[in-house]
């Protein structure tokens, strides 16, 4: 029974364990500065996005 | 328990500290399928906006209804998503290997998801975790 | 003036309804009718809560007056499986007699009000109906027994909707004919207007439909098998006279200025199975389709199915495929012109056959600058078995370059296409290749391109012109799973120079995101040859160009270790004052100026030992080096003879973008005076 017990903790420990170090190892921040740049020039949001300038152009 | 999980905490720590910096998109690939995907955007937007197409959950745009779209162009929309999806796809799966993380992919596609609907303009549809299309 | 007045005031609550079943209620009403009206004036019936194996009304109401009024109302109705709230039948003028009933200036009022008028005959079964939901339109039925014969004048399809189950419902559109079901025999001829039909995501869609449709069926009773359901046979013919359908992916519009497309059908229905025997699409422009099929009645399960065409018209291929699309894939102004016969077998299995058969295929893309002048091929596919191969082409276009004439002959193996050779003039040289080899996802093959003029060649390509020779030996080259490997190294002669390229892998050619590893190695290419071509100021000398890890996405490189450098051995090595100078702004060394001040000035052309510069590329930036590393710098041009001059660089690290700019700039600073 007590062995159990401190097994199902050893492997909650390290479940958890391996969680934390996904969640650390993902810069989620950073990925959504990247995304957000990338958005708004897809979106074209950015006045001095590069890509807004030649699309109007390219239409004619 | 805690005190373990703390102390793997501070181990990992300064590798957090690195991973926080900026992610690589300055790619030619990556630059490539911007391009691609700002060209198609000015023909995208007007069907967000007739809500013929809406932001999904899962970082793609897919057809919502079709019905609001002129008869004569809508295989033109379905064509415009089908390459719109692809360069999407590719261009998760090109910053994760920009940032030599191939295994990243799925999570850069989450954020994605995320932020593609919190840019979105009022009035576009974006489906809500369960699945819903809400109007902005 | 005493009319008598019999109100019977039968008020029934059932609460045992499921029992009551339709012929229940018939029974009652002819009870009621016959025996108790034969007297009484007038009735009044009220039932509660009736239902039958899958319908229900909450309360059945029914009012008759003889020579007067009648009116029966249902509330709260449910049947199959939907509720259609409250529907009320009413008569301005109502008779009876024995078997007879006679309904006129009738209403049948629900969400809407339709005038209608009927008469039955219960024992001669015959129910003639005749709705009118708006002016000029009218819906007739006509029952004889077992013959039913309904006769439509400008009927709103939409009111079907409701009805049926399907995921396409008809959302307009006026039908007028007639549509007879009798014993044995069933026939029609319908006249669709302004039609449109709909499914709930778009994907299945028509509008402003206009055509005609005629059918005719009879049963034939399968001989010794009397419980067994009779076969069908049938012919269908459809005109369509205009309108629009997209059927994902597919859109066919019809403007309705031409004659309209046809289909002519005939078949049986057995067993279960639909059975088209012969079908022909007259489709305008196109040409004519001739095909037949089966499939299942209820799971339209394909059985086998054939379909032939000859001399169908490209040309309206190429309308079928909607021009947004075309515009994505930068193919908007894609001229296609030819005729193609073709002829395709399948079954469950797939396709078994497939031939095709081009002539006079012309095909013309501007803005890719990419074109096809005269194609004729045979093309006879097979899941087993053996068939030839024929292709020729006046010429491939590329820019300006035409590829051509090719013949090619081969022959298709078990579905694998094989052309042991294939001879296509380039320029002056010619480009051969063999082991052809090609299937569905994966192709193969081995080439050669005799020397070809590199002037040439650039010119027709529209690129920097270049000068000297090209030639190349493919090795083995093959595509699979979206990469294109080359086993073996690809070697070709630049500026009188050998050329290798080892290790090449081109994963994605077709997408996006072109992805190229190589390693290339240039053996003492003509400087001279290469610097004439480019205006960079004049060079004498031999050079060799080595890059290792070269990792190029979307035709850019995104790391690589590259290194220019003088050749070994003796021969005669001169620069221009231009070059040293044109040398020194791409190192960044600045030395141009340096020179033009000091008397270095006054000579036209430079002795040198070594010439090198290094690139290795990572991350947007070059880590740069030069032919020889000094104390705190790099040597880009180290002197020798008379006179002499050394350019050194100091500037290790210089972004990739900043290089190529200043590359640029000498360029196109070569186009305005240097110096006096």
């Amino acid at each position: 029974m007590r062995a159990t017990s401190i097994l199902s903790a050893l492997a909650a420990a390290t479940l958890a364990a391996a969680c934390v170090t996904i969640n650390i190892y993902f810069p989620a921040a950073a990925a959504e500065k990247a995304a957000d740049r990338i958005i708004e020039e897809v979106y074209q949001l950015r006045k001095d996005a590069p890509a807004s300038a030649p699309v109007p152009a390219d239409k004619k | 328990m805690k005190k373990l999980l703390f102390v793997l905490l501070l181990a990992l720590s300064p590798l957090a500290a690195l991973a926080q910096a900026n992610l690589e998109i300055n790619t030619p690939a990556i630059n490539g399928l911007k391009q691609a995907m700002a060209g198609r955007h000015a023909q995208l937007a007007a069907h967000y906006g007739s809500g013929a197409i809406g932001i999904a959950r899962d970082g793609s745009v897919s057809l919502r209804d079709a019905n609001a779209v002129p008869l004569p162009q809508r295989a033109a929309v379905n064509g415009l998503l089908g390459a719109e999806n692809a360069d999407r796809a590719a261009l998760y799966k090109e910053i994760a290997r920009a940032n030599g993380k191939p295994e990243w992919e799925a999570e850069i596609r989450n954020t994605f998801a995320q932020r593609w609907a919190e840019k979105a303009s009022p009035g576009w549809y974006v489906q809500n975790a369960q699945g819903q299309w809400v109007k902005k | 003036m005493a009319m008598q007045q019999f109100v019977a005031p039968v008020t029934w609550r059932t609460r045992f309804g499921q029992r009551l079943v339709r012929e229940g209620i018939a029974a009652l009403l002819i009870a009621c009718t016959c025996g108790a009206l034969a007297h009484a004036q007038s009735l009044q019936l009220e039932l509660e809560t009736l239902s039958g194996p899958d319908w229900s009304v909450r309360k059945l109401q029914l009012a008759l007056q003889q020579g007067g009024a009648a009116r029966l109302g249902l509330q709260g109705l449910v049947a199959q499986g939907r509720a259609w709230g409250d529907l009320t039948l009413e008569c301005k003028r109502f008779t009876m007699d024995r078997s007879a009933l006679n309904c006129a200036d009738g209403n049948l009022e629900g969400k809407e009000r339709w005038p209608l008028s009927f008469t039955a005959d219960l024992a001669r079964k015959t129910l003639s109906l005749r709705v009118a939901p708006e002016a000029g339109e009218e819906w007739r039925l006509d029952i004889t027994g077992v013959d039913w014969r309904i006769a439509l004048q400008n009927a709103s399809v939409a009111r079907l909707a409701p009805l049926l189950s399907g995921a396409i419902k008809p959302t307009a559109g006026r039908v007028s004919g007639n549509l007879h079901l009798g014993a044995g025999r069933v026939d029609a001829d319908l006249r669709i207007v302004d039609a449109a039909f709909a499914d709930a995501t778009g994907l299945r869609a028509g509008e402003k439909l206009q055509g005609r449709l005629t059918f005719d069926a009879t049963s034939h009773p399968r001989l010794g098998a009397a419980a067994a359901p009779a076969d069908w046979a049938w012919t269908a013919a459809l005109a369509w006279d205009k309108g629009a359908v997209f059927w994902d992916p597919l859109y066919l519009a019809h403007e309705g200025a031409e004659a309209p497309h046809r289909l002519d059908a005939r078949g049986r229905v057995t067993a279960g199975r639909v059975v088209v025997e012969q079908a022909n699409l007259e489709w305008q422009t196109l040409g004519r389709l001739s095909g037949s099929l089966d499939f299942g009645r209820d799971a339209f399960d394909l059985g086998s199915y054939t379909v032939t065409g000859k001399g169908l018209n490209l040309f309206e291929l190429r309308a079928l495929l909607p021009q947004t699309w075309l515009d994505d894939k930068r193919l908007g102004d894609l001229d296609l012109k030819g005729t193609a016969d073709l002829a395709l077998v399948g079954g469950i299995r797939g396709v078994e056959q497939f031939a095709l058969a081009l002539s006079g295929v012309r095909l013309h893309a501007a803005q890719r600058h990419l074109g096809i002048d005269n194609l004729a091929a045979r093309f006879d596919y097979r899941s087993s078995g053996r068939e030839p191969f024929l292709l020729s082409i006046d010429a491939l276009r590329l820019q300006d370059l035409r590829i051509g004439p090719i013949r090619a002959e081969g022959e298709l193996r078990d579905g694998r296409l094989y052309i042991p050779n294939l001879i296509a003039p380039v320029l002056d040289g010619i480009l051969a290749l063999a082991e052809i080899e090609v299937d569905r996802e994966s192709f193969s093959l081995q080439g050669a391109l005799t020397s070809v003029s590199m002037e040439k060649l650039t010119a027709a390509l529209g690129w920097h012109p270049l000068g000297g020779q090209l030639s190349f030996v493919l090795p083995h080259v093959s595509y699979a799973r979206s990469t294109m490997a080359v086993d073996g190294a690809l070697l070709f002669k630049l500026f009188d120079g050998d050329a290798q390229v080892d290790a090449m892998r081109l994963e994605n050619p077709f997408g996006r995101t072109p992805r190229l590893t190589a390693n290339l190695h240039l053996k003492r290419m003509n400087l001279e040859a290469m610097t004439s071509a480019v205006k960079f100021g004049t060079m004498t000398g031999l050079v060799d160009l080595d890059v290792d890890g070269l990792v190029m996405e979307n035709w850019q490189p995104v790391s690589m270790d590259a290194r220019v450098l003088t050749s070994e051995g003796a021969f005669a090595k001169r620069i221009s004052q231009r070059a040293v100078q044109n040398i020194s702004s791409i190192g960044g060394a600045g030395a141009g100026a340096a020179i033009q001040r000091s008397f270095l000035g006054f000579f036209e052309t430079f002795g040198y030992d070594k010439i090198g510069l290094s690139c290795k590329l990572r991350n947007g930036i070059c880590e740069m080096g030069g032919a020889e590393d000094t104390a705190s710098g790099f040597m880009l041009i180290k002197g020798g003879g008379l006179p002499s001059v050394n350019v050194v660089g100091y500037n290790r690290f210089v972004g990739w973008q900043e290089l190529l700019d200043r590359i640029q700039a000498v360029i196109d600073g070569n186009s305005r005076p240097v110096f006096q």
